[in-house]
């Protein structure tokens, strides 16, 4: 056996822990924001526990509901950026309107955040307005005394509108996505003095469409273990609960601390 | 155990098997030719070879561990296929033992488990190849710390939420290498290899701006470390491990004709900037001409395993190609038979091209 190889191997192995453990305690020397979150925005991960006994949350955010060239709503995780954010983020320059794109590549970009603020009051407000104007119309048809299948229709989707405006009042995540750049530093200048917003590292591709958005295709923060320090008592989380997490030095975050509410 | 003719200085194991095949061989032609009366050795000669021999075969057994009879060889290639399943089968209960567990564990047990684990198994592997002859159990060991060390690495990450990292590839990379070249484990150098791919094609991709995960992206990323694994075999001797020169240049060449297999049928992974279609068609004959370059080379350099890889992958370019031109035109049964007939064609051409080598190496002769 080389002794000299064999030396190297047991060096390797204490002096990779001792890089890792040196980091973690550098990044959580520090807090550079601390965030009350609740079961809404880190909900558990659900595992088969006889093989997993990890306790384990989930980052749930989303971004502001946008407006495609059909009409529609949709939801999915983009945000409009200019074409100079978007050759700052490395990304192709917009295409032709009304197409497709093909794969695009993932990009790292900075993700600024917001908890329960303009945006999220913004989502509520309309789709408040949108329950109000499906009743008005309801009220309407039920004056003009029209067809059962017409009321019964209209009814249904406007149960389908409450139900909707309830989870997201009570249930969705109130953590929104609001901008992304190439660049921390104009971030974190729009976050000076607003405790309810925070900068986090994250990936962006390309939007599917044709449009001035991209897509937040993953945040670094994303799944936060639940340390067996944080919550002693207990070896099952509670239905619900408030979490204090910090974000460090380096932007990794950790949960300080789990209270059941 | 020293005697006259033995110059044991510098073998290797695979050194030591091949001199005990050869002395078989040996032994089974003089018999056939002292049957066929060919030739004949005086008694005092035949006692004096004999006892030489078993001399030698005494001394290698002792010394290199290897098989000095069929029995002994077949019983060997027992014991690595099962070191092999028994590795994987206790790496794996490793990972789910901790994973059943580690909910109820403070983090300070954690971290020391973590930590200690890949140590205390890397410590054992070294303890028990100084007491065991065979080196199976070690090698075994080994196999069970690098699963440790990946798990160690894995779930501090885990437990401390960390940004995922190329650098992780990287010393899974070194550590599967060392514990390859200490313990003598081949399938250990062909992870380290994988790793080395990944993180070489991870971190080119990010120079580009790519995030390091989407490395898969950009096919051409890979071309570099295949070059350079393919080389490396030739520029430092791996005489002392057997296998370990076929590896590198097996998956070297795995690595390169994957990434232009892709590329011949996703033009819009590739870094150049030419049109989609000529992208694709530049990279089939590349497949191609590479395929064949390294078929030759193979013949040429007695790299049996190079030149049958390469073999695989003409095939799978060709059939692929077949595949893309014809499997909705042809109605079934043609297109079969026209693989069928290719079949046959590569037959007649291997057929007069070994008629071919033969008739050259007589006349050398």
């Amino acid at each position: 056996m080389n002794k000299r190889l064999l030396l190297i191997g047991l060096l390797l192995l204490i002096i990779t822990n001792v890089v890792i453990l040196t980091r973690v305690a550098y990044n959580r020397a520090a807090e550079v924001a601390m965030l009350q979150l609740t079961e809404r925005e880190l909900p558990k991960v659900y595992r088969n526990m006889r093989d997993n006994s990890a306790k384990v949350l989930r980052l749930k955010w989303q971004t502001s509901s946008l407006t495609d060239s059909s009409g529609y709503h949709t939801y999915y995780q983009r945000l409009p950026v200019s074409d100079s954010e978007r050759q700052a983020l490395g990304l192709e320059q917009s295409c032709e309107q009304g197409n497709y794109r093909g794969s695009s590549e993932e990009r790292k970009a900075w993700v600024l955040m917001e908890l329960d603020g303009k945006h999220y009051h913004n989502e509520v407000r309309l789709l408040q307005a949108k329950v109000d104007q499906k009743q008005k119309d309801l009220q309407l048809l039920l004056a003009h005394n029209s067809g059962t299948e017409g009321r019964d229709a209209e009814q249904q989707k406007l149960k389908q509108l409450q139900q909707q405006l309830d989870r997201l009042q009570h249930e969705e995540s109130r953590l929104y996505a609001i901008a992304v750049a190439a660049e921390a530093k104009p971030l974190m200048l729009a976050i000076k003095g607003k405790d309810n917003q925070f900068v986090v590292r994250g990936t962006v591709k390309d939007s599917y469409y044709c449009d001035n958005t991209v897509r937040i295709s993953q945040l670094f923060i994303d799944r936060l273990y639940v340390e067996k320090d944080v919550l002693p008592e207990t070896d099952l989380l509670p239905r619900r609960y408030n979490v204090e997490v910090a974000i460090g030095n380096l932007g990794e975050a950790w949960i300080t601390q789990l209270k059941p509410r | 155990m020293d005697y006259p003719g033995a110059d044991m200085s510098g073998m290797s194991k695979a050194d030591a098997q091949q001199r005990v095949d050869r002395i078989h061989a040996f032994q089974q032609e003089l018999n056939q030719l002292q049957q066929e009366q060919v030739f004949s050795l005086t008694e005092q000669q035949s006692l004096a070879i004999t006892a030489h021999h078993q001399n030698v075969l005494q001394t290698l057994g002792q010394d290199f561990d290897v098989d000095v009879n069929q029995s002994g060889k077949q019983l060997t290639l027992g014991m690595q296929i099962a070191s092999f399943l028994g590795a994987l089968a206790l790496a794996c209960s490793v990972f789910f033992l901790f994973y059943q567990y580690w909910g109820f564990f403070s983090t300070a047990v954690q971290v020391i488990v973590l930590v200690s684990a890949p140590i205390l198994t890397f410590a054992l592997s070294c303890l028990i190849r100084c007491q065991e002859q065979t080196g199976y159990f070690a090698k075994l060991m080994a196999l069970i710390s690098f699963a440790c060390y990946v798990l160690n690495i894995s779930m501090l990450g885990q437990i401390f939420n960390l940004t995922p990292t190329d650098n992780a590839l990287l010393v899974w990379c070194f550590y599967a290498a060392i514990l390859a070249y200490a313990f003598d484990i081949r399938l250990l150098l062909a992870i380290a290899i994988v790793c080395f791919y990944g993180f070489v094609a991870a971190r080119v991709g990010a120079w580009g701006g790519l995030y390091w995960l989407s490395m898969g992206e950009r096919p051409e990323n890979f071309f570099l470390p295949a070059v350079l694994l393919f080389c490396l075999p030739s520029v430092f001797s791996h005489k002392a491990w057997y296998g370990f020169e076929s590896i590198y240049r097996v998956l070297a060449i795995c690595g390169l004709l994957l990434a232009v297999l892709v590329l011949s049928f996703w033009g819009s992974g590739s870094y150049l900037s030419w049109d989609e279609d000529v992208i694709e068609g530049f990279y089939q004959l590349l497949g191609f001409s590479l395929s064949v370059v390294f078929m030759v080379l193979g013949v040429r350099k007695g790299w049996t395993t190079v030149m049958n890889t390469a073999n695989v992958f003409f095939v799978i370019f060709l059939y692929t190609k077949f595949f893309d031109w014809w499997w909705d035109v042809m109605p079934k049964y043609l297109f079969f038979l026209v693989i069928g007939l290719t079949a046959l064609l590569f037959l007649v051409v291997f057929n007069r091209l070994r008629r071919h080598m033969k008739n050259t190496a007589e006349m050398g002769a």
